[in-house]
């Protein structure tokens, strides 16, 4: 029968069938086990895609933490006009024209154009929101209006610290490029790295991952935190400012160093400009003039001369001196006079110095040194090279080479001939009173990486001893008498002893070559003289009026020392601590907060209360403060700000009263 | 209990086999369609499916996967009503069959009621559903053939009453589908023919005689439609061929491990019909060799399983039907399987009772319904013996008894 034959035959399919079977299991183990790494190489290539994202630039801080610069994102809009039916020209112009505060001719004409004209740069998201709903209220194509993403540099404070900072302009690829300032010196830091990340991708249809999005949120340059103390800054700005003012003095610049370590705690100059509008601003106006100008610093040098003199141990301040009761000093044809007023006959190295006369001091420079030795203190002071601070445009200055002759000598022993930047004067001033090293000046603290990683941190550095701690003691004892008793006694702090010397050195017109009746007009102070902690240098360009640095520079000095020296808790010397002086200011003071209590009494309340709940580790409510407010509140607090938008403050978080963390990122944003 | 496996070993196993993969199945088909139904709401992607057909696209507008389970479950029921129904009863209608899928393979050529979809006329509509003849087709030749050849099982060995008549009746069917271009369809029925016909008892030599002539056919195709000799040499260069090149990839990344459920990336639009034609590359990718290894095994015990019910049965017309059967479900997953590791040239295959179909399910379901009636005759056959074999040896042991009384009362 025929079942014989068949079940031998379903025998053979069944076994053709597992030989098949095991020939496919071969080769997925071939596939899946031996060539595996092939494949998937091969499957990443193709699944996953490159995303990269430009950074924005990142935050530039003060000492204390206040963001002086930082990087908002903004949305420009563009137009697809090939998708605009013409009907809705003028509708859209009209709506986009209220949303952007624009013309509607101007929007309109923007639409008329071919291909895909930009309509505005640098709108908020709110109104980016505002435009969507526009878009899709027409019943546009998606593309029809479309944005994209670029990075706005914003600075809170305006005006202040515009001459360190810089500022940035877009290059021809639309990135923001630092072009003046710590912006320009520490672009490649601040302007980051591209972030690039690996997303899985949809064959013909984008990407998986809203990767380029956090991409977006997360990327940052390097934070800048510089040695400024904005407070300090602040008033040094508005002093200057007012002194300048007042005086119609062309210009004027003010430096505050750390004596001791060459931190440069305040930087100010006249004129300035607003970051935010820098495109009013002239070239003059943006100048950092402590770095690019050179003056003759006039008698200010004399005390470099004097150091040198103490420190080479050929003269002592109780050296006497023949100041020659008014006649003047002849070297050769020359002739040198003192200023009209205090006339000094034979007097101590001390008085000379004291009261500045040219002829007391040119003749113990005459007389008790020679060229080379004060040559070679000059510039171990520094001068005639850049000091190396980190800003760019710093220029060196001048002495003069050759062999001197000893009218040079007089002439440098006087602060003539030789030219000096401010930051060097300032630098030079800080050796005198830390007891002889020169320090290198310098403003940035530390760069960090957006994760809070440190990349780079500035450390005191000694570049070189002048002076014996000796001599720099001598040296501050006859300086401190200029303020007591002599040419600057308009920079008297009352509790504090202060060392200083003024300076009131003609102009050299330069094209003429002849001394004018024109005069820089400068003040260094060293605060105390006890226990140097600042030095403030001010010099005022071209005063009208009084042209003397003891009447001009001075009380600048006075109004930011006397700041300074509140805002770093430095103790009033204990020998001159005069109980009734400092209740008169004490009252002072509080005469002064009560009157400005009565104009603000619900601001001051509201900032008291804000104030308690800072001490108390908590938020504050922020809302309806500018963003400079908010900046200096939370920065007593340590936390970090996120600005969005601008104007007033009116959204915050964390809210109100919830507890705030030390360093913790908090969004505020404005409208 | 042992009674109760006794007495259903064998449809108990292959129902329990066909829901292993059927389960494995949604699991992939969910996994694999679930991009794609996102992708489709996606507006870009949906117009260039508007430009291929308005009518397919109203047929694809539900979610997939809910769409399976429905089709799964109409399927058991199919399954329930062949499973019940006589197989006998049913090949005594054998012409009525052949004449049916005859029908519905030319009614699919005609435009209008045939849908075409990427090129290649393969559907009909039917109201919402739509139906693929060819599918219903291989089933309806299987039924046929065994019918014939049964009728004529003491002829076989006259080519001119079983081998050529059988040939010449494939050979319709065979043409109507090469009429729909569907050449994957076309090798399975020709491979089930021979088939068949090897299961029937032809003659080895018989079944050697076409080969040369399916080479000549062969070679008329290939002229006629020269891009195919690209995908036949495919297999040579397989990163010429992009369907090819996705799917050695889907399953080359998968591992060992597998990149787990739901986590293949070549799913996103890089592995074309993911769901139906390359679905085990899917299965390679997310469960890695495992999972391949895995499916095979139970595709592979299926088969067996089906294979064995034929040679088991005692019924000849049976056996035919049980062993076409099992190659209907065995080729066509073999083939899906070597398409997707590159072993043959790509064509569009399913995988049995896996891949996405609504009509190769309930056609695949409607033939393990047929196969278990006749696996159900050998259970209760097997079992039926058993007892008896059972109440002898209790005879014998009761007549052994009695014979001992008997001769110790004589004795």
């Amino acid at each position: 029968m025929f079942h014989k034959f068949y079940r031998g035959r379903i025998i053979l399919a069944l076994f053709l069938f597992w030989a098949a079977t095991i020939g496919i299991v071969v080769r997925l183990a071939f596939l899946q086990f031996v060539n595996h790494a092939y494949w998937q190489e091969l499957a990443n290539e193709q699944q996953q895609s490159t995303v990269t994202v430009k950074p924005h630039r990142g935050h530039i801080y003060s000492r204390n933490h206040v963001a002086l610069a930082s990087s908002q994102q903004m949305n420009s809009l563009y137009a697809t006009t090939a998708v605009i039916p013409e009907s809705l020209h003028y509708d859209l112009a009209e709506e986009l024209g209220k949303i952007l505060d624009m013309k509607r001719g101007e929007i309109h004409k923007v639409l008329k154009r071919k291909g895909y004209p930009p309509i505005a740069r640098k709108i908020t998201l709110e109104q980016t929101e505002r435009i969507k709903a526009l878009s899709s209220k027409f019943e546009m194509h998606e593309q029809a209006l479309y944005f994209q993403k670029e990075s706005k540099r914003i600075y809170p404070f305006g005006e202040l610290c515009s001459h360190i900072l810089g500022f940035t302009e877009f290059d021809d690829l639309g990135d923001n490029i630092g072009v003046a300032g710590i912006e320009l010196k520490y672009n490649e830091q601040i302007k980051g790295e591209l972030k690039s990340g690996r997303t899985r991708r949809i064959l013909g249809a984008g990407n998986m991952d809203a990767l380029t999005e956090q991409l977006v949120q997360s990327a940052y340059g390097d934070d800048v935190t510089l040695t400024i103390d904005e407070s300090i800054q602040d008033v040094a700005e508005k002093a200057l400012r007012n002194q300048v003012n007042q005086c119609k003095a062309a210009a004027g610049c003010l430096i505050v160093m750390h004596a001791s370590s060459g931190e440069i705690l305040a930087m100010a100059n006249v004129p300035a400009f607003d970051l935010n509008e820098r495109g009013d601003s002239q070239a003059f106006q943006r100048r950092n003039r402590c770095l690019t100008d050179v003056i003759e610093p006039g008698s200010v040098m004399k005390t470099f001369a004097a150091a040198a003199l103490l420190n080479e141990g050929l003269a002592e301040p109780e050296t006497m001196v023949d100041c020659g009761n008014g006649r003047p000093l002849y070297i050769g044809k020359r002739a040198i006079r003192d200023a009209p007023g205090h006339r000094l006959d034979r007097a101590m190295y001390q008085e000379a110095f004291q009261f500045s006369s040219n002829v007391g001091c040119g003749r113990m420079a005459l007389d008790f040194l020679d060229s080379p030795t004060l040559r070679e203190y000059i510039q171990k002071f520094g001068f005639g090279r850049k000091t190396g601070v980190e800003l760019p445009g710093e220029v060196a200055g001048n002495v003069p080479s050759g062999n001197w002759t000893p009218s040079t000598r007089v002439s440098v022993g006087m602060g003539y001939e030789v030219s000096a930047t401010a930051m060097q004067l300032t630098s030079a001033l800080a050796c005198v009173a830390n007891g002889g090293v020169l320090m290198q000046p310098y403003i940035v603290k530390e760069i960090r990486k957006p994760s809070g990683e440190l990349v780079e941190e500035t450390r005191p550095k000694p570049v070189d001893r002048v002076i014996s701690t000796l001599a720099s003691k001598k040296l501050l004892k006859m300086m401190e008498a200029v303020v007591d008793e002599g040419t600057a006694t308009k920079a008297q702090i009352d509790g504090y002893r202060i060392a200083g010397k003024t300076g009131t050195a003609q102009k050299l017109n330069p094209e003429t070559g002849v001394y004018e009746n024109r005069y820089v007009a400068s003040f260094g102070g060293i605060v105390p003289a006890d226990n140097p902690q600042l030095v403030i240098y001010c010099c005022i360009d071209d005063p009208q009026g009084l042209k003397y640095g003891g009447d001009v520079a001075a009380p600048v000095f006075r109004i930011v020392a006397m700041h300074a020296l509140k805002v770093l808790s430095i103790e009033p010397s204990e020998y001159h601590l005069d109980p009734e002086l400092i209740i008169d200011e004490q009252a002072r003071q509080l005469r002064m907060t009560q009157a400005a209590d009565s104009v603000q009494q619900d601001a001051s309340n509201r900032e008291r209360q804000r104030e308690a709940t800072l001490a108390a580790g908590r938020m504050p409510d922020l809302r309806g403060l500018t963003m400079r407010e908010v900046a200096v509140q939370l920065a007593k607090s340590g936390a970090r700000v996120k600005f969005t938008g601008t104007g007033l403050a009116h959204k915050q978080s964390p809210a109100a009263d919830e507890p705030l963390r030390r360093s913790q990122l908090c969004e505020v944003s404005f409208e | 209990m042992l009674e109760l496996w006794r007495n259903c070993r064998y449809t108990s196993v292959i129902f329990f086999l066909v829901l292993l993969l059927v389960g494995l199945g949604f699991t992939m088909v969910y996994s694999s369609s679930a991009v794609w139904d996102a992708t489709r709401s996606n507006q870009l992607i949906q117009k260039q499916y508007q430009a291929e057909d308005a009518v397919f696209t109203s047929f694809h507008s539900k979610s997939t996967s809910i769409k399976q389970l429905l089709w799964i479950a109409l399927g058991v029921m199919v399954l329930c009503l062949f499973y019940s129904i006589n197989y006998e009863w049913i090949a005594s209608h054998y012409w009525l069959i052949y004449g049916l899928a005859i029908v519905f393979l030319i009614l699919v050529l005609i435009p209008g009621i045939g849908v075409k979809v990427y090129g290649a006329r393969r559907w009909l509509a039917l109201g919402p559903l739509s139906f693929q003849p060819s599918e219903f087709a291989k089933l309806a030749l299987i039924i046929f053939l065994s019918k014939y050849i049964f009728d004529r099982a003491n002829q076989v060995n006259d080519p001119f009453k079983v081998f050529l008549p059988c040939l010449f009746f494939s050979t319709i069917i065979m043409a109507l589908i090469v009429a729909e271009r569907d050449f994957g369809a076309m090798a399975v029925v020709c491979a089930l023919t021979m088939a068949m016909l090897f299961f029937g008892g032809v003659r080895l030599r018989y079944l050697a005689a076409p080969l040369p002539f399916l080479l000549v056919v062969l070679a008329i195709l290939i002229i006629l439609w020269p891009y195919r000799v690209e995908r036949v040499f495919a297999v040579l260069d397989p990163l010429s061929n992009w369907h090819l090149k996705q799917s050695l990839i889907s399953v080359g990344s998968g591992g060992i491990e597998g990149k787990g459920l739901g986590m293949g990336l070549q799913k996103y639009r890089f592995l074309a019909e993911a769901h139906t034609d390359f679905i085990f590359a899917m299965i390679g990718e997310e469960l890695g060799l495992w999972g391949t290894i895995l499916t095979l095994l139970i595709v592979c015990a299926l088969v067996t399983w089906c294979l064995w019910v034929a040679y088991r049965t005692t019924d000849f017309q049976g056996a035919l039907l049980a062993s076409g059967i099992s190659c209907m479900l065995g080729i066509p997953a073999l083939l899906h399987i070597a398409v997707t590791i590159g072993l043959v040239p790509p064509k569009g295959l399913a995988l049995p009772f896996v891949s996405y179909g609504g009509t190769s399910m309930l056609i695949n379901m409607a033939a393990i319904g047929i196969l278990m009636n006749v696996a159900r005759n050998v259970d209760e056959t097997t079992s039926k013996r058993a007892v008896v074999a059972r109440r002898r040896k209790l005879l014998r042991r009761e007549s052994g008894r009695r014979d001992r009384e008997k001769r110790a009362a004589w004795a």
